[in-house]
């Protein structure tokens, strides 16, 4: 019996089921770890959005950004700048989204033109602009020294430690933003983004607006950033330019990667892997820390080639004995899912098949 | 079709990951409450430190590892150390890598704190680090102490944050002392200034107005670097040159200090050269500059340069580099940081052993009433913290000066003005 067998009522309360069990998980999670577990979990579910947002442009739409830790930077001074003069720190969160949304626009327009990496390396200069731009806006952005983004206390009626109420913040939040990012891709949208990834031309010819769709998901994806970067500010409860550098934006795509390159779900466990990969190694040996971060990632990439969701999936769908992994293939399937699964499923003989060529 | 069953395996397998995860993430946390405060029991106790251990400022971590050679010491030689409540405790030394990135820094102290569970922190390297977890820390009444930086918000800011605590001479003081000295040798000095941009400079320069305050000396021309990009500073110190000083204040790292002294040779300009202490390296700046151009230079210092020759055969240098090799193997003993870690680390037993209880509270209260002295600060230099009356540990530093092969100390610790 698996689950396709299933009729589509029962299939939807399957599905109903664990959205709800996510959400109950999601809300019962703060009582049950520790503050600190909490802390890094809240951090990695930030940078989840984070890591969404540059899935979508780079996953789905093969556009290739080095540059969202900038997206990130003008989220988390714009929302730390307005909350600490006294705008709500809730709606101080829609200017922060609207901000990156705009640069995220301004970025997108050189897409249009550039392909592959020379659109890289335009990312590349935002990247590195970002740090020194911060400096330069000393009066504004507190330069080196940062800015100390003071947390919010939860409303007395809760009970709540302000850890407890970030995470619910930011996990209300990241549902949202989640299921919205599931529908758009799972649509129109997200065939039309497969159709530029995979071949410009062809998705002009069936009527595809290239233009509109990639400088419109350079600002959604510059905006989610964004939007991840002031809910970074708030949750460490600090903004400095340190943060904000380059090597974070690779972070991030190591993250898309490690996660499932154009899959959903894998932002999630991508960001969850690289926020406490680190601490992990450095737990192991302190000065060794960075090769085993970095002998962990390779060891990741060897065995889940299609990222970790497109590991459990096929995993998982081998436990179901599904007889074709094959029908998964469907026009929407995430690239590295799909490989990883039908070249799993085909011949172990066979060498593994180039991710594109 | 086939979409929920995708859907469903997808979500399935993040909620599996995402379990495994808590399940790593919450083993290790094993730290019970036995005494008053967390992380002291009848025979340990535990001190962490956040520093970079990796990343581009990872030579910092030299500092920790000079101090747990110094508990390593402690620990095996006399069993720990001894507080005023008669208990011998072991010191467990944690240290955190925080990439010298104060978010991280956050999240390190974070895990001290919380997880951890820590009875204190010390020697935490960095102004803009600790600095960011200021408000945690003290919000928390978590002891962080003997932070390895000398900016003056320590002191300023003590009575809202009483809970930090500079161990490093404080910027201002330094800078007003230095301007002092300058005016009793040249009552009508005219000083230049390359300092690099951010609080540091600023601190180092509101100290030199206050310690020329009221003389006929004047500050002539200010110039200001940006201590991050790797431009050099020839063109600031040409301005400087033709500015007409007689004097020159170089606020900067070792690294640009040896390229604005060689600078001042080239132009053939040789004003009475003020140093700050992250300047007055012998070797690197002192000697690799040209002596010619550094021979004269003026500094105001609080511990022994390993590198200086004068102590070579100082027996608390001969004694501190055979201890280092058996209880810090591998660490370089001329290393000016490993140093700092070490002395840094001697003053936190010091206050170990004038602590009443086994308190946070009373760690606080002990640290900040230090006056004993260790043997590798400069002859005459002890700790003089008095309560919020007097946040900072060192007020009096002696003046040195360079006579082409030692940073000579040329008078006794004086006070800023």
């Amino acid at each position: 019996m698996t689950l396709r067998e299933l009729d589509s009522r029962t299939r939807r309360w399957i599905a109903i089921g664990v959205v709800a069990a996510i959400a109950v998980c999601a809300i019962a999670f703060p009582f049950l770890i520790s503050s600190y577990a909490l802390y890094q979990f809240n951090v990695a579910l930030v940078l989840a959005v984070g890591v969404l947002g540059l899935n979508l442009l780079t996953g789905y739409a093969g556009q290739i950004s080095l540059g969202h830790n900038a997206f990130f930077a003008f989220g988390a001074y714009t929302f730390a700048i307005l909350w600490s003069h006294g705008v709500n720190y809730v709606v101080a969160l829609v200017p922060a989204f609207a901000v990156a949304m705009v640069v995220g626009f301004v970025i997108g327009l050189p897409a249009l033109r550039l392909k592959g990496l020379y659109l890289a390396i335009v990312t590349v200069g935002l990247a590195i602009t970002t740090e020194p731009l911060i400096n330069r806006l000393t009066p504004l952005t507190g330069g080196p020294q940062g800015l100390i983004v003071i947390q919010p206390a939860p409303p007395d009626w809760t009970g709540l430690t302000t850890g407890q109420w970030l995470w619910l913040i930011t996990a209300a939040i990241a549902v949202a933003v989640f299921v919205m990012a599931r529908n758009l891709v799972r649509g129109r949208v997200g065939r039309a983004l497969i159709a530029i990834r995979e071949n410009e031309v062809a998705g002009l010819t069936m009527g595809v607006d290239v233009a509109a769709y990639k400088t419109g998901i350079f600002a959604l994806s510059g905006g989610l950033a964004g939007l991840a970067g002031a809910l970074y500010a708030l949750v460490v409860g600090f903004v400095g330019p340190g943060s904000f550098t380059l090597i974070f934006s690779i972070f991030l795509l190591v993250a898309m990667v490690i996660g499932g390159l154009g899959t959903v779900m894998g932002a999630l466990v991508g960001a969850t892997v690289i926020e406490f990969l680190p601490t992990w190694a450095s737990g192991i040996n302190q000065s060794l820390s960075s090769i085993i971060y970095a002998a962990a990632l390779i060891l990741l990439m060897m065995v889940a080639r299609g990222g970790l969701i497109g590991l459990l999936t096929s995993a998982t769908v081998r436990v179901l004995r599904q007889p074709k992994a094959r029908l998964f293939a469907d026009s929407a399937q995430p690239r590295g899912a799909a490989e990883e699964s039908t070249t799993r499923s085909q011949s172990r003989e066979l060498p593994p098949k180039g991710r594109r060529s | 079709m086939q979409e929920p069953t995708r859907r469903t395996t997808q979500f399935g397998s993040a909620l599996i990951a995402l379990f495994v995860l808590a399940a790593c993430g919450n083993s290790g946390n094993n730290s019970t409450q036995t005494a008053s405060s967390p992380g002291i029991t009848d025979t340990t106790i535990q001190l962490g430190e956040t520093a970079p251990f990796s990343g581009p400022l990872s030579f910092g971590s030299a500092l920790p590892k000079g101090a747990q050679a110094y508990f390593n010491y402690i620990n095996q030689s006399q069993g720990g150390v001894k507080s005023g409540d008669g208990k011998r405790r072991k010191i467990d030394f944690i240290t955190v890598d925080d990439q010298y990135d104060p978010a991280r820094t956050v999240q390190a102290f974070k895990q001290l704190v919380e997880e951890k569970q820590v009875f204190a922190d010390v020697l935490s390297l960095g102004t803009v680090t600790v600095s960011a977890v200021r408000p945690y820390v003290n919000q928390q009444k978590f002891p962080t102490l003997f932070i390895s930086s000398g900016a003056a918000m320590w002191a300023n800011d003590a009575k809202t944050y009483p809970w930090t605590m500079g161990l490093s001479p404080d910027y201002t003081t330094e800078g007003a002392i230095l301007g002092r000295y300058l005016t009793t040798k040249k009552p009508n000095a005219k000083i230049a200034v390359l300092a690099q941009a951010g609080d540091v400079g600023i601190d180092y320069q509101a100290g030199l107005k206050r310690g020329i305050a009221g003389t006929n000396a004047s500050i002539v021309a200010t110039e200001t670097f940006n201590p991050t990009a790797a431009a050099t500073v020839d063109s600031q110190m040409s301005k400087l040159a033709n500015s007409g000083a007689d004097s020159l204040l170089i606020i900067s790292t070792a690294n640009t200090a040896a390229q604005a002294l060689k600078k001042t040779g080239e132009l053939a300009w040789h004003p009475t050269v003020l140093l700050v202490a992250s300047a007055a390296v012998i070797k690197s700046v002192l000697i690799g500059a040209g002596v010619q151009n550094t021979t004269g230079s003026i500094a105001a210092g609080w511990f022994k340069d390993p590198l200086d020759t004068q102590w070579a055969n100082d027996p608390d240098m001969t004694k501190y580099r055979s201890l280092l090799a058996q209880y810090g193997p591998g660490l370089d003993s001329n290393d000016g940081l490993v140093l700092q870690g070490w002395v840094g680390a001697e003053m936190v037993v010091e206050a170990l052993k004038t602590m009443k209880q086994p308190t946070r509270q009373s760690f606080l209260d002990s640290a900040r009433h230090l006056n004993t002295g260790v043997p590798l600060l400069l002859p005459g230099v002890v700790p003089t913290a008095d309560g919020l009356n007097s946040p900072t540990m060192f007020r009096k530093l002696p003046i040195q000066r360079f006579n082409g092969t030692s940073l000579e100390v040329i008078s006794q610790p004086v006070a800023a003005p």
